[in-house]
């Protein structure tokens, strides 16, 4: 009994040990290549940079200064930051609304905002860009708009499933302590969110910040352009004369925000996650 | 320190279709503890959260010192409330539970912590200042929850089935505690609770309600003993009280309650209300307590003995209850353990005449109450 488990220990290690290697290869490989030489990084792109290949943070430099690559950092930032705060706190208002104040409206709300997770972007996608169009909302401020009405979904659906096992007498005893509605929310109910909020703002920042669709459907490739449109665009920029060890360091700069936040909160996202699941 | 009056209070849901309190009058005076019990769904809770602030008021007035607050914010009403499962902020350690209140009324610092502090070693939670709600037992969270009633010095102490979650040991610690921190803290008290042990041990008066109609307000002691109607008879007393059919009947000079094939002497105290029900069936109550095995003592007049079969014999401790069929009437007696009896037993049990109470049959009312 005990040598069959360890057998079936083996081949469960093995199989996830490979699939680890299979997801984690795509990055090392970006960053391997991030410090060669370009002559290398299209000759040898599977060696590893020692030697003569190896070129420093050359490659870095050169992707800071040829493909305004601050700019996009700047902007994806600020679209991922102030759309992520504005997910938060408005569905988070708006999903202890839709739980506390039982109502037919309340009720069509919840509906319509968990009906929105399942219609496809593609299908609405035309619409929306039109619509950003009509609205000027082709700009940073429009795309944290958009983003913000894209996000609510999910996140209403998330928020009001831990509200529910938030016991309502909390909030009352707030109101007897002299809170009013503003006060409970933001000293009271907030706080408690605070596992299913990290969940939220971290789904909702690696989402945003990897998007390419919508900013490039709404923002296009000009000033206003984000991270991941910046990067396709150096990437099938001018014939033949690519920078690949640019590129590539761009790449890893890229990803590296949004690494840091996904560790840094990690911890929170199963506790978010299972947070309303069990009353208790 | 407040009086509290409910003036023709009526609180109904779903815009007046159901209606959980038709008519509501109460006046509880300052300083007083006084106890809303009924059983599940009678409105006692509603009640409470009325005064609280909570649920609106749909008719009616009510007032608090005199003053009325219909359209007044729970906030403006200088309650404090506690509640069945603590509500304590998790966020938040004991300290800041406590100090919550006091901090939005932008008390000074140096006050706020006096009246914690002071709160916290009334209670014996001064170890616990630190600890959040979650690393505190049932009984600690209680106390940290009644701190924060205290801390405001309030005009009333609302507390809503607040020993309910405790287990039974705990529950009589804390019951003690709260009747003493009534006592000291000289303020009124309304508390919400099921559990008729602890109405009776711990208010000066009782409000007992059922389908939002108050059946009685009283002192424990008058419940007990006079009791208005079969409901409250009914409802105060573990086991509750027995209620047999019985025909009241002239023999001799005598006015007797005939039940079952057995004759009961009415007490002369008894005969002048219940001479108009001659030849009427009226309804005998009587609590297993008044019940007693016979054992050839005295027998006085307005006593009877019936041998009846005890169908279950319970030991609970000190005593043993006796279940018996009486006619149709199924009836508990409490007796002492001195002679041991077994289901089957046939059983000569004294009913105490004196001590019975006579219900109306139609009204349900108590005879000459």
């Amino acid at each position: 009994m005990k040598a069959k488990q360890k057998v079936f220990n083996v081949a469960v290690y093995t199989v996830l040990l490979l699939l680890t290697a299979v997801f984690l290869a795509p990055i090392f490989i970006i960053l391997m290549n991030s410090v060669k030489g370009n002559f290398y990084i299209s000759d040898e792109p599977f060696s590893l940079p020692l030697g003569e290949k190896f070129v420093s943070f050359d490659n870095f430099l050169k992707g800071f200064t040829q493909s305004d690559f601050l700019q996009a950092f700047m902007n994806s930032a600020i679209i991922t930051v102030l759309s992520v705060a504005g997910i938060v706190v408005l569905t988070s208002m708006a999903a202890w609304y839709i739980v506390r104040v039982k109502n037919r409206l309340t009720k069509m709300l919840y509906y319509a905002f968990t009906f929105s997770m399942i219609v496809p972007f593609q299908m609405v996608m035309y619409t929306v860009t039109y619509l950003a169009f009509e609205l000027d909302l082709n700009s940073i401020w429009g795309m944290v708009f958009l983003y913000v009405g894209f996000g609510s979904g999910l996140s209403v659906f998330m928020f009001s499933g831990f509200i529910r096992s938030i016991p309502a007498e909390i909030e009352e005893a707030a109101v007897i302590d002299g809170c009013d509605p503003i006060r409970t929310f933001f000293l009271i109910v907030f706080p408690i969110l605070r596992p299913t909020a990290i969940t939220v703002a971290i789904v909702d920042a690696m989402w945003i910040w990897n998007d390419y669709l919508l900013p490039y459907l709404i923002l296009g490739s000009g000033r206003n352009r984000t991270l991941p449109v910046a990067v396709q665009m150096a990437l099938t920029g001018g014939y033949g004369n690519k920078d690949m060890g640019a590129l590539m360091a761009m790449l890893v700069l890229a990803i590296v925000p949004i690494i840091v936040f996904y560790l840094f909160c990690q911890k929170y996202i199963i506790r978010g996650v299972v947070a309303g699941a069990v009353k208790g | 320190m407040a009086a509290i009056k409910f003036r023709n209070v009526v609180k109904s849901f779903d815009d007046g279709k159901v209606t959980v309190i038709p008519d509501l009058s109460l006046d509880i005076k300052d300083k007083e503890f006084v106890v809303l019990v009924g059983p599940s769904g009678c409105g006692k809770s509603t009640t409470l959260r009325m005064i609280a602030g909570l649920e609106e008021i749909s008719g009616g007035e009510l007032f608090i010192d005199d003053k009325k607050v219909n359209d007044v914010a729970p906030k403006d009403r200088d309650i404090a409330m506690v509640f069945q499962n603590y509500a304590l902020y998790p966020h938040m350690n004991v300290y800041k539970n406590l100090a919550f209140a006091l901090r939005l009324r932008k008390m000074p610092k140096k006050e706020i912590d006096e009246k914690v502090r002071w709160a916290a070693s009334v209670l014996e939670i001064e170890p616990y200042l630190d600890r959040k709600p979650r690393a505190l037992s049932g009984g600690q969270r209680q106390r940290v929850a009644l701190g924060r009633a205290m801390v405001r010095n309030p005009k009333v102490f609302l507390l809503d089935e607040p020993l309910s979650n405790l287990d039974a040991k705990l529950r009589t610690e804390m019951r003690s505690q709260i009747t003493m921190l009534h006592k000291r803290l000289q303020t009124t008290f309304v508390y919400v609770t099921h559990d008729q042990t602890e109405a009776m041990t711990m208010a000066d008066r009782i409000v007992i309600m059922d389908k939002g109609v108050v059946r009685q307000f009283d002192t424990p002691q008058k419940l007990w003993s006079e009791p208005a109607d079969m409901f409250v008879a009914g409802f105060i007393g573990s086991p509750g009280m027995n209620f047999i059919d019985c025909l009241i009947v002239r023999r001799g000079e005598s006015l007797c309650a005939e039940f079952a094939g057995n004759r009961l002497r009415i007490p002369s105290a008894k005969v002048k209300m219940l001479e108009p029900y001659e030849g009427k069936n009226v309804v005998l109550g009587i609590r297993p307590e008044h019940i007693s095995a016979y054992t050839g003592g005295i027998n006085t007049r307005e006593s009877c003995v019936i041998t009846v079969k005890a169908d279950i014999a319970e030991m609970t401790g000190g005593d043993v209850n006796v279940y018996f069929n009486l006619g149709e009437s199924r009836c508990i007696a409490r007796i002492g353990t001195e002679k041991k009896i077994s289901a089957g037993d046939s059983v000569p049990l004294l009913f105490d005449g004196n001590s019975a109470h006579f219900f109306d049959k139609v009204t349900s009312k108590a005879i000459g109450i």
